[in-house]
């Protein structure tokens, strides 16, 4: 175990004070395979797993009177080389979680962006990874953000009286969640991942009336599992690429008033999409159907957005 | 090898799927709140009403709480935003009104004003709907007021005038919308009179006086950059004529016509126009004039002078407490920053302070039931209360506790309609 960063920072601008705080540690675990130990092949190899868990990477935030925590969590599970690798990403990424409900109000069950990073650079690392005597039949990525936000002055979002949805201020809020990304990949072509986005945001503003103190239109989970498939291969003059995804996107009931006695029902739909490349990547045809069920689905009420649909491309990449 | 490699998806499977699916179970919101249900409220007399319909608002979403006379609550939740599952609306708006004479019929009439335009009947007891209409006619009809005529009939006041009439039948708004209430459906209208080519007529409150229903207009220009004086017009039930017209001059946003107990006076409060850039209203614009209700058409006795006197604009909803005592209610932004309430005598002007808010636009609908119980009652939006007040046959106004509304949403209250 080891520490790797303690950076307390403390500025003032004008009459805005912020200070933020980050401080990582990872904890290094391994598990030695002694059945395929031999002396030909002595060394770290031997180890048939080795883990890397960041134990500590948490971020204290006071900007403007309001008060950011921010705990990561990471977890990632495979062979030496990927977790050299895991580590590698790890000092290149800092801590940047997102807060989205700050900001326009929706919410999307996106990838922590620097998570995404990670995820990414391992992928590209794993399927570069030469096979080797200590195959590696997959690899479990997680990756995720607690926090906890106190905010006064909050932008929220409801329905004006005639349907359409509008800003206002919220006294004094309290957002807490969580940002998680799973992922799985069986081979070096098909993997599943899951991310989710849970949600706790509660109105604590001092003159609140009403009864319910969940915010309206925000749900307090969203989450979009997907299985995705690629293929490709060196092919100047045929086929070179092959993928396709599946992917849901789920979101749970939410208010679309303060007083929480307008109700949007749960929903979720359902998209694949697929396509082929040709020539090294120089032209692909995409496809997708969107909404596969056809099933009703809304942010506003009174607005229901499009049901089933099929998109078609094609691209040129020179 | 290989198998120990199968259990480790499994077990990372099966705890994965639970998780998800209790998460996805855990965090959906609760649904809306049910009804608590209708009200068993005294059956009342020519004279005395049997409760109150209290209007609970943000402007986004509407409780409706029915309380007794004296306003302690008798169902929390009869009726609310949340009581259908949201189609392409919910089940209330955020503008939602009562009519401000109890209907004869003894249901309950919500209005939905503007961008909805769509009455509701819903039986007291069981707080069941028991019928719905659309009187948009297809445009912002916006209607304010309703009032039942006879056992068959009733008028709406619906104060948006249609720009582009003609598509459909009793399009032109501005009017009186006369109802069958045994269907329900419109059946007529009666146009409300207005010379000045640039004002729309805008009828609002109604009420009796005498056989004769007495309308006051708004007259405001289309983009409210001017209003008229005041006016109040008397309508026909029987033959839906405009039989009289009576002019506030000087005085202008006037409210519902208020009776005495007796019926011999009548009194309006007028608010003046209010200036968008400073948010306040002119205090020369504002006052009550009392008038003789035994003639016809009214004839104006005094001018209270109290929107000079209070240096505010006054609420144009007022209520007698006793043959003397007027429960006026003055708008914050002038000569102070708060809602005010008083009594004042509707002989001599002489003026009692009775409650202050904190906060401008806190002070909302008021009630009194003179002879019946005599409590007046106070929406108090920054309390989120009823304020109250006894009245002694003297006219003095003694204050009693505050009543909490509801305990199931909490919105606050903003209009209060007789039952």
């Amino acid at each position: 175990m080891f520490f790797k960063t303690l950076s307390p920072v403390l500025f003032e601008n004008g009459k805005c004070y912020w200070m933020e705080g980050q401080f990582n540690g990872l904890l290094r675990f391994g598990l030695d395979d002694l059945r395929h130990q031999d002396s030909s092949n002595a060394g770290p190899v031997n180890l048939l797993v080795q883990g890397v868990i960041p134990i500590s990477s948490s971020a204290l935030k006071f900007y403007d009177y309001n008060i950011y925590a921010i705990q990561r969590i990471d977890f990632q599970y495979g062979t030496p080389e990927l977790n050299q690798a895991f580590q590698d990403v790890y000092d290149f990424v800092p801590i940047k979680p997102m807060f989205r409900y700050e900001g326009s109000g929706w919410q999307h069950a996106r990838l922590p962006i620097d998570g995404l990073a990670k995820y990414d650079l391992l992928l590209q690392r794993f399927a570069m990874m030469p096979a080797s005597r200590h195959k590696q039949p997959y690899i479990i990525f997680f990756d995720g953000f607690l926090f906890a936000n106190w905010v006064d002055g909050l932008i929220a979002y409801e329905r004006a009286g005639q349907g359409y949805v509008i800003p206002y201020n919220v006294g004094r809020a309290r957002v807490a969640g969580a940002e998680l990304l799973g992922a799985l990949a069986f081979t070096k072509i098909v993997r599943a991942e899951v991310a989710a986005t849970f949600l706790d945001p509660r109105d604590t503003s001092p003159g609140r009336t009403t009864i319910n103190d969940i915010l309206p239109f925000r749900s307090r989970l969203i989450a979009s599992p997907r299985l995705r498939a690629d293929w490709k291969r060196a092919s100047p003059r045929g086929v070179s690429g092959l993928g396709g995804e599946m992917r849901m996107l789920y979101q749970a009931s939410r208010y679309v008033d303060p007083a929480g006695l307008g109700v949007i029902d749960e929903q979720a739909t359902f998209d694949v999409d697929a396509y082929v490349s040709w020539f090294d990547g120089l032209l692909t045809v995409r496809g997708r159907v969107a909404d596969v069920f056809d099933a009703r689905r809304t942010d506003i009420i009174g607005y229901p957005l499009p049901g089933r649909s099929a998109y078609f491309g094609l691209e040129a990449t020179w | 090898m290989v198998k120990w490699h199968f259990h480790f998806l499994q077990l990372l499977r099966l705890p994965g799927a639970l998780a998800a699916a209790l998460a996805a179970g855990a965090c959906n919101v609760s649904p809306a709140p049910q009804s608590t249900g209708g009200a068993q409220l005294d059956g009342g007399s020519s004279t005395c009403e049997r409760g109150v319909v209290v209007v609970t608002s943000d402007y986004t979403s509407t409780n409706i709480v029915i309380s007794k006379l004296d306003g302690t609550t008798e169902s929390q939740s009869f009726v609310s935003s949340g009581a259908t599952k949201p189609g392409l609306a919910l089940a209330l708006s955020g503008d939602v009104d009562v009519p401000s004479t109890a209907p004869a019929s003894k249901r309950v009439v919500l209005i939905d004003r503007y961008g909805t335009n769509v009455l509701t009947w819903l039986d007291l007891a069981s707080a069941k709907v028991l019928a719905q209409l659309p009187v948009g006619t297809g445009f912002q009809a916006n209607p304010h007021d309703y009032i039942e005529v006879d056992a068959a009939r009733a008028f709406v006041s619906r104060y948006g005038t249609n720009p582009a009439p003609g598509a459909q039948a009793f399009d032109q708004g501005g009017d009186l919308l006369i109802l069958d209430t045994t269907k329900p459906a419109i059946v007529g209208r009666i146009a409300m009179p207005e010379d000045d080519p640039g004002l729309q007529p805008c009828p609002d409150a109604m009420t009796w006086l005498g056989g004769e229903v007495v309308v006051s207009l708004g007259r405001w220009a289309p983009d409210f950059s001017r209003t008229g004086d005041g006016r109040l017009v008397a309508v026909s039930p029987a033959t839906g004529a405009v039989n009289w017209k009576l002019d506030v001059p000087g005085l202008q946003a006037c409210g519902r016509l208020a009776l005495s107990p007796s019926g011999k006076l009548a009194a309006v409060a007028c608010s003046s126009k209010l200036d968008m850039s400073t948010h306040q209203y002119d205090p020369k614009g504002s006052d009550i004039v009392v008038y003789d209700a035994t003639v016809t058409p009214p004839k104006e006795l005094r001018r209270l002078g109290v929107g000079k006197k209070l240096d505010s604009g006054l609420q144009p909803t007022i209520a007698f407490a006793t043959e003397d005592a007027i429960f006026a209610l003055t708008y914050g932004g002038n000569a102070m920053p708060n809602d005010a309430a008083y009594a004042i005598s509707a002989t001599t002007g002489e003026v009692t302070p009775l409650a202050q808010s904190e906060k401008a636009y806190a002070f909302g609908g008021m009630h009194c039931a003179p002879g019946c119980g005599d409590v007046c009652l106070l929406a108090d939006a920054q309390r989120n209360k009823l304020r109250r007040w006894q009245i002694s046959t003297d006219g003095r106004f003694d204050a009693l506790d505050d009543v909490d509304l509801d305990h199931v949403v909490g919105l606050p209250p903003r209009t209060i309609g007789g039952l």
